[in-house]
């Protein structure tokens, strides 16, 4: 018997130890990895120092792990066992304690007095800004919206790390600084906060706000734009020239796709569409494409992403309406413009808007000084208040 | 290379079997060299330029294997002498020599400071090729003649980087002479899957905790967590060596070698003299056999044998490491094996077991938290903290550790028991069909499950997502 056993196991543990190479070199090799959202290694070119040093071997088994056969299963049964089995509080880098998915900080404790020097860098920046877009008659104003995690602070368990102790007095530095140079700042923490701080104003299972929290950042940016200016920009609300229709599609956050959409959800995303619609021409870094605002799903069953919005990231989106008497402007920061541009371009004649990442064309400031818009607005969360503008 | 990666599991062992298999067993030496070469290319992995350090080594434990043969008449002390001296040269030069000229810079004398990479494994193959020589110097083994059979001794992959040091006495009849068998193979294989299984279900999620505690400043650490991060750091130490060893042991077995055990339950122990019979068993008795017998061992006047003993154990932790915090490592061991024999040993032996193993657990978490420590200073922070030093600390940060890991810490305190042991004695005492099923099957299912489960840990520990396309 103890032959057999023997035998048996030795069956299994050999075919399994050659099943793996063998399936590994006859599965279709993908490039990139759509859950983890990056390009998989490449085989790496065989170098004399590579080998002399071990870095090639490093770099096959990269190669080899990025590409072994049924990773992504693997990666999902993982996750499940850690979501549903062990029930661990933290996976993947996500709180999943909670209804709400957030971002695991760790611990650790830092100095921040850094931060009023850096407040001061980035005002003295944003100061140039404003003086240059001010020169020519305009007018800038910082759009600050929480970061999720930030939004739902208070949603963390007891025993962890909500980052509030940095955040509030990185919040604090900044509007200081914007404040004592004349910056216009709407800091949307407050409007939110004084709205009631709904849980619908921001996602559950993305890092950014709803469409909701984006119409909402919207409407009041262009009421503190037509405050500090008298511009009478229209603003669209639901059932006042603009039409909302949530997508039966499920939606695949940031979150959510980091624990391979295990975690039950049933956020829906909305889109915004005006009525009557404004008819506009697209252009994506210099080339004219479709005039569309979303990258909608072809059927229901397909899911969705915060991408849904402009189409995701472009390093430069111009919108033209072909309507002189309105001023034009631009809206510069990262991806949470993305869906607040949806609506923003209906107030404008021309939209421009830049996505810090990915613009490298030239320096802001240049580009303002050519296009000289009439508003420009800065929208960041407060996670990069500190950080440079790019 | 590392037993726990892909390209060990899924390239290199299976293009060793089927390379050494597909040889007849009549062919031993030509199973030999397949063995040879795999076990180079094994080492030259880490970079092919480290080769020749391995390849001095094993010449130089070679000839002088040859000199200082029983067989030879004259010259065989300063033979072995000036063996001993190369090894310890190599060794010296390039694990220590960094530190030393750092110590010189500090004292005031100024010396380059070489950067010297440390090529990995040297300790445990210079003292594995040192003691060649000295059992051939004593008798214990006849020279080997054949270079091939040398360079497979000292080379031999499965316990080449972290051991176990296997003498060359252990295994000299199985170069020439060994019989591979399904049994033999499975058995191995089975060894080595729950050594993976130590490695990659305990060790690995136990260096996370650990980590974190021994990362964080003295000022943000709670005595909760110091603890944690010390408890986790001696179950990920043990999971890690003893699985290394498992996995050594299992792969040894799989081509008809026997190799010695290196761990027996070490955390069971009674005493710090116990404790160190049980754990790393094969670096132990190196040093007894070669450093502490010949300084006199046990024999002579109190100041001597006080001496051999702080000398072996400043050795034994100098050997880990070359930094200072080893060396008070080591001295702090010796300290308490002098105190255990000379001193508190008979009041030790009248305590209650329970209390006599609180006892050897405190001492050795102490042990470890110096250890672990990145700086003596570091190590000197952790224990005050430890023991009440400290000085609040994060809070929460020890309860989401212990929830996140709640499960690895529960099987880690399971794993460190003998449990295999008890069920063994479980089973042969039944006597129904299923309890002889489940002791023929139970270790071969929970391998290839807990192997299995290793694999799918192993991959995902590559899981590297970005929130913004990364290129």
């Amino acid at each position: 018997m103890k032959k057999i056993a023997n035998a048996v196991f030795l069956l299994v543990f050999l075919g399994v130890l050659a099943a793996v190479p063998v399936g590994t070199v006859l599965a279709e090799k993908q490039q990139v990895s759509f859950w983890e959202n990056r390009k998989l290694a490449v085989f790496p070119q065989l170098t004399e120092e590579g080998v002399l040093d071990g870095s090639w071997f490093d770099q096959v088994e990269s190669y080899f792990s990025d590409h072994i056969v049924g990773r992504d299963r693997i990666m999902k049964l993982n996750t499940w066992a850690e979501l549903r089995l062990l029930n661990k509080p933290v996976v993947n880098d996500q709180v999943v304690a909670g209804d709400v998915m957030l971002n695991f900080h760790g611990y650790g404790r830092w100095d921040i007095s850094y931060q009023k020097d850096r407040a001061r860098q980035v005002g003295e920046r944003l100061s140039g800004i404003n003086d240059l877009v001010t020169g020519w008659g305009g007018y800038f104003c910082y759009l600050g919206v929480p970061q999720q995690f930030s939004y739902y602070a208070d949603r963390y368990p007891d025993y962890m790390d909500d980052r509030t102790w940095t955040m509030g007095p990185a919040r604090e530095a900044f509007a200081r600084e914007l404040e004592e140079r004349g910056i216009p700042f709407v800091d949307m923490m407050e409007v939110y906060d004084r709205l009631g701080h709904p849980d619908g104003f921001y996602s559950a299972v993305d890092h950014h706000f709803s469409y909701a929290g984006a119409l909402t950042a919207y409407e009041a940016v262009l009421e503190r734009v037509n405050a500090d200016t008298g511009l009478g920009l229209t603003i669209l609300r639901e059932g006042e020239g603009l039409e909302l229709t949530t997508l039966p599609n499920h939606y695949l956050g940031s979150k959510t796709r980091k624990v391979y959409d295990l975690w039950p959800s049933e956020e829906h995303l909305t889109i915004g569409l005006p009525s009557p619609a404004i008819p506009f021409t697209r252009i994506d870094n210099g080339a004219q494409v479709e005039a569309t605002l979303y990258d909608l799903p072809e059927t229901q069953e397909e899911p969705v992403l915060y991408t849904l919005y402009m189409g995701g990231d472009v390093a430069e989106t111009i919108i033209r309406t072909d309507r002189p008497e309105l001023p034009n402007a631009l809206i510069f920061g990262e991806s949470y413009t993305n869906a607040v541009e949806t609506v923003l371009w209906t107030a404008f004649n021309e939209t421009r808007s830049l996505d810090l990442r990915h613009y490298t064309a030239g320096a802001l400031e240049e580009y303002l000084a050519v296009y000289q818009p009439d508003v420009v607005i800065c929208l960041r969360d407060d996670s990069s208040y500190l950080s440079d503008l790019g | 290379m590392v037993f726990s990666s892909l390209n060990f599991l899924f390239l290199f062992l299976p293009a060793l079997l089927v390379c050494y298999f597909i040889l007849p067993s009549r062919y031993r030496e030509g199973r030999n060299l397949v063995l040879l070469g795999f076990s180079l290319a094994f080492y030259a992995y880490a970079g092919v330029r480290f080769l020749p350090i391995i390849l001095v080594s094993i010449l130089i434990n070679y000839l002088f294997g040859l000199l200082v043969s029983p067989e030879r008449r004259g010259g065989r002390k300063a033979a072995v002498t000036l063996a001993v001296v190369c090894n310890l040269a190599l060794l010296g030069w390039f694990k220590y020599a960094m530190f030393t000229a750092g110590v010189l810079n500090d004292l005031g004398i100024a010396v380059p400071i070489p950067q010297v990479v440390l090529p990995i494994g040297i300790s445990f193959f210079t003292f594995q090729g040192m003691s060649y020589v000295l059992d051939v110097y004593r008798g214990d083994a006849a020279a080997e003649r054949s270079p091939l059979r040398v360079a497979l001794y000292i080379a031999l992959f499965p316990q080449l980087v972290a051991g176990p040091i296997v003498r060359y006495t252990t295994v000299a009849g199985e170069i020439r002479v060994r019989r591979e068998s399904v049994d033999e193979f499975s058995e191995g294989a089975v060894r080595f899957l729950l050594g993976l299984s130590k490695k990659m279900l305990l060790a690995n999620p136990m260096s996370q905790i650990a980590d974190a505690a021994f990362a964080l400043p003295v000022e943000q650490l709670s005595a909760g967590m110091a603890w944690l991060g010390v408890i986790s750091y001696a179950f990920q130490i043990y999971f890690d060596f003893s699985g290394y060893s498992d996995m050594a042991i299992g792969l040894g077995r799989m081509f008809g070698f026997h190799f010695l055990e290196n761990f027996d339950y070490p955390y069971l122990s009674r005493s710090v003299t116990e404790f160190w019979r049980r754990w790393h068993i094969s670096l132990g008795s190196w040093f007894r056999d070669y450093v502490y017998i010949p300084l006199g061992g046990n024999r002579g006047p109190m100041w001597k044998r006080l001496r051999n003993i702080l000398v072996v154990w400043a050795l034994t932790g100098f050997w880990h490491g070359a930094e200072w915090n080893f060396l008070f490592w080591g001295l702090y061991y010796g300290l308490l094996l002098t105190g255990e024999k000379f001193l508190w040993g008979g009041l030790l032996d009248r305590l209650p077991s329970p209390l006599r193993r609180l006892y050897t657990l405190v001492l050795v978490c102490v042990g470890w938290a110096l250890f672990r420590s990145e700086t003596a200073a570091g190590a000197l922070g952790m224990v005050r903290v430890l023991f009440g030093g400290g000085s609040g600390g994060l809070a929460g940060q020890a309860l989401y550790y212990l929830l996140e890991f709640r499960w690895e810490l529960l099987f880690a305190v399971i794993a460190a028991l003998p449990v295999k042991r008890w069920a063994e004695g479980f089973l042969a005492r039944q006597e129904g069909a299923a309890a002889k099923a489940l002791s023929l099957w139970g270790p071969r299912v929970l391998a290839l499950g807990l192997g299995a489960w290793s694999v799918v840990r192993l991959v995902s520990s590559t899981f590297n997502p970005f929130i913004y396309f990364r290129f």
